[in-house]
């Protein structure tokens, strides 16, 4: 069912990108703001440790195998078109999971946004993204009465498109993939190294000017 | 200012992707992903015991979910089927949970278990069932267990003593505290034969159908692992006939004591007895960790053959193998792997198996996801002192689905064990010569418990 919805996400996608790469008008101009509230769910998508140890072998797990809940994502964002097509900005958010063992896992990123809109009008816009930064994480074990932080990348990348009621407001949906590695190096943690993946889909409310 | 805006985010993206790549790690203890990924509901269901004859069927609890007789087909073991004789939670009309504490059959087709009230202060009742195979158990056993199948033998089981669980040879045992309130004299091990227990009239009088022994001024009673021949385990399971205690079966026990020491630290004490209850070994100890198996082994410098030095070597759920020799009341302990952190992770289950007197292997269990096994040859030093080992090899048993919550294990014949995995109601065989081969796992989550 999510390979179904992603896979018509992408193909309808396409189409409106092949029609816009013909079409020659552009809404927005350099210059131009953004600023949007995004608001959704995270599917977990995969967790992937890099290497065996004698707590977890190096597999991939997709979806409920990897223990962890949908949990939920909010952020605020901004960005500034230096092209007629291609903006830039940031955005600073907050994300959180459960565990099957109801512990909680939240991380907080910070990004660089790069978004490039090939579909573009008064009415609606369509666009790529892909986002690069730093995100803080942090799990708590209720059974150990454990918890603990790390620094680790934050690269996320989709696809995304908004309608708007007036020429300011508009509200639209995203989707892609995003991807948390923990990169440590020290060596008695280097070993739990690897990637948690998730799917996020989200609700984003945009004010442009 | 349009430069400037250009420069911070460019800034920004540079500054995120190095910090990044490097990380920073604000606490090297474990790391988050291995929590999260081992993070499953350990709580719903854990095996209380299996118990009875592996090759007859054998009879399993979990602990909050309900009572289970696994059986094989005669035709092929890697693919046992079940039989269902209590299901769902315990509970009375009042929606109060019993627990399971204990579980016990002498050959897959009697059973007697425990079950703890809701209260605390609630004493235990044992309950018996006949014949498991033509039982008509009603699979609730929710309001009134009488009415459902199973006798209740005792409901005073917990007279002066709190009751443990069973031996694999037919033994009900547990902390004993005399006539006083005073918790240190909770110091006494007590145990009964079953067969004492099932004539009693609705009440175990321990101190007469029973043996109280005292184990000094420890209290706290973690657990009792008897040793079963090492030749022929599944023969030795209690026919009913058979003495559980001849000199081929000794007794270890493992005691909890707090008693000494930093007042808020475990201490284990660990006694070997014979089979005519004289105690062999007590070993006191600052090792925080239970004996998980012990096997029976032959020492090949005795010098007096008609007073064999029994010998035994067991495992810590640490990881670390002991040796155990009954003539100088020592332990001693060492690591099987030097390069192993026996510490990370939760063991939940370890079984040590004793292949020919000469070789062993264990096979490792995490609390949530993973089998790990090591194949070893033993034997004692020439002076009789030391248990050294050689020839290590180890690896991961593989086909285990990594999702499993692995959370028993019981052995059924010298070369042989199951594994039960109960987050998915897998179950699982191993070939312990072979743990590793696509052919010696043979879990499905559609087989076992698939309820």
């Amino acid at each position: 069912m999510k390979k179904r919805f992603l896979s018509l996400l992408v193909v309808a996608f396409v189409l409106f990108s092949t029609q816009a790469l013909f079409a020659e008008d552009t809404y927005y101009e350099k210059g131009d703001t953004k600023f949007s509230f995004t608001t959704g769910v995270t599917v977990p998508l995969y967790l992937h440790f890099w290497e065996s140890t004698s707590d977890h072998e190096d597999q991939w797990n997709f979806f409920s195998d990897t223990n962890i809940y949908t949990g939920g994502y909010g952020a605020i964002s901004f960005e500034k078109f230096y092209s007629s097509k291609i903006s830039i900005g940031g955005e600073f958010g907050y994300s959180f999971n459960y565990d099957e063992g109801s512990n909680l896992y939240y991380n907080i990123p910070l990004m660089a946004k790069v978004l490039y809109y090939p579909i573009q009008s008064v009415k609606y816009d369509g666009y790529l993204f892909g986002d690069l930064g730093i995100t803080y994480n942090h799990y708590t074990d209720e059974n150990s009465d454990s918890s603990q932080g790390l620094l680790s990348p934050y690269i996320s990348m989709g696809i995304g498109g908004t309608y708007y009621f007036n020429e300011n407001w508009g509200l639209g949906m995203e989707t892609g993939v995003t991807f948390i590695p923990q990169i440590s190096i020290y060596d008695d943690t280097a070993d739990d190294n690897g990637t948690f993946a998730t799917i996020p889909i989200m609700l984003k409310v945009s004010y442009r000017n | 200012m349009k430069r400037l805006n250009k420069y911070a985010i460019l800034g920004l993206l540079a500054l995120s992707s190095t910090v990044a790549f490097i990380s920073c790690d604000s606490d090297a203890t474990s790391g988050i992903y291995s929590q999260m990924y081992n993070a499953t509901d350990s709580q719903s269901y854990t095996i209380v015991q299996m118990t009875g004859d592996p090759n007859k069927g054998f009879v399993l609890a979990l602990e909050s979910d309900g009572i289970y007789k696994i059986t094989k087909n005669s035709s092929d073991v890697s693919t046992p089927t079940q039989t269902l004789l209590v299901k769902g939670y315990i509970t009375n009309d009042d929606d109060d949970i019993y627990r399971i504490t204990a579980i016990y059959s002498s050959n897959g087709t009697d059973l007697y278990y425990i079950l703890n009230g809701s209260d605390a202060d609630d004493d235990p009742v044992l309950y018996r069932v006949d014949d498991v195979d033509s039982s008509t158990i009603d699979p609730d056993l929710a309001s009134d267990p009488t009415a459902s199948g199973a006798t209740a033998i005792t409901n005073e089981i917990g007279v002066n003593v709190t009751p443990r669980g069973f031996t694999d040879n037919g033994y009900l045992y547990g902390s004993y505290n005399g006539t006083s309130d005073d918790d240190n004299d909770n110091a006494q091990f007590a145990l009964v034969s079953m067969d004492n227990a099932i004539t009693s009239s609705n009440t175990i009088d321990w101190t007469s159908d029973g043996t109280i022994i005292d184990l000094n001024d420890n209290y706290g009673l973690s657990s009792v692992i008897p040793v079963l021949s090492t030749t022929n385990a599944s023969s030795e399971t209690i026919t009913g006939d058979s003495d559980p205690y001849s000199t081929n079966t000794p007794l270890v026990v493992s005691v909890a004591n707090i008693s000494r020491g930093d007042s808020d630290k475990y201490y284990y004490d660990y006694y070997v007895f014979d089979g005519n209850l004289k105690q062999l070994v007590h070993y006191a100890t600052e090792y925080q960790y239970d004996v998980a198996s012990v096997v029976e082994t032959t020492d090949s410098t005795a010098s007096d053959s008609t007073a064999p030095d029994p010998r035994l070597i067991g495992i810590f759920t640490n990881g670390y193998l002991l040796s155990m020799k009954t003539s100088s009341n020592t332990i001693n302990k060492s690591p099987i792997d030097d390069d192993y952190d026996y510490t990370a992770g939760n063991r939940k289950a370890m079984l040590l198996i004793d292949d020919d007197d000469s070789s062993y292997n264990l096979i490792m269990m995490n609390e949530y996801d993973y089998i790990y096994y090591y194949s070893f040859d033993g034997a004692y030093t020439t002076d009789g002192d030391d248990f050294d080992i050689d020839n290590i090899s180890s690896g991961w048993a593989d086909d285990i689905s990594s999702s499993d919550e692995i959370s028993g294990i019981i052995k059924t014949d010298t070369t042989g064990g199951y594994l039960v995995s109960t987050s998915n109601y897998g179950f699982y065989t191993i070939d312990i010569d072979d743990p590793n081969s696509d052919s010696s796992s043979n879990g499905s989550s559609t087989e076992g418990f698939d309820y």
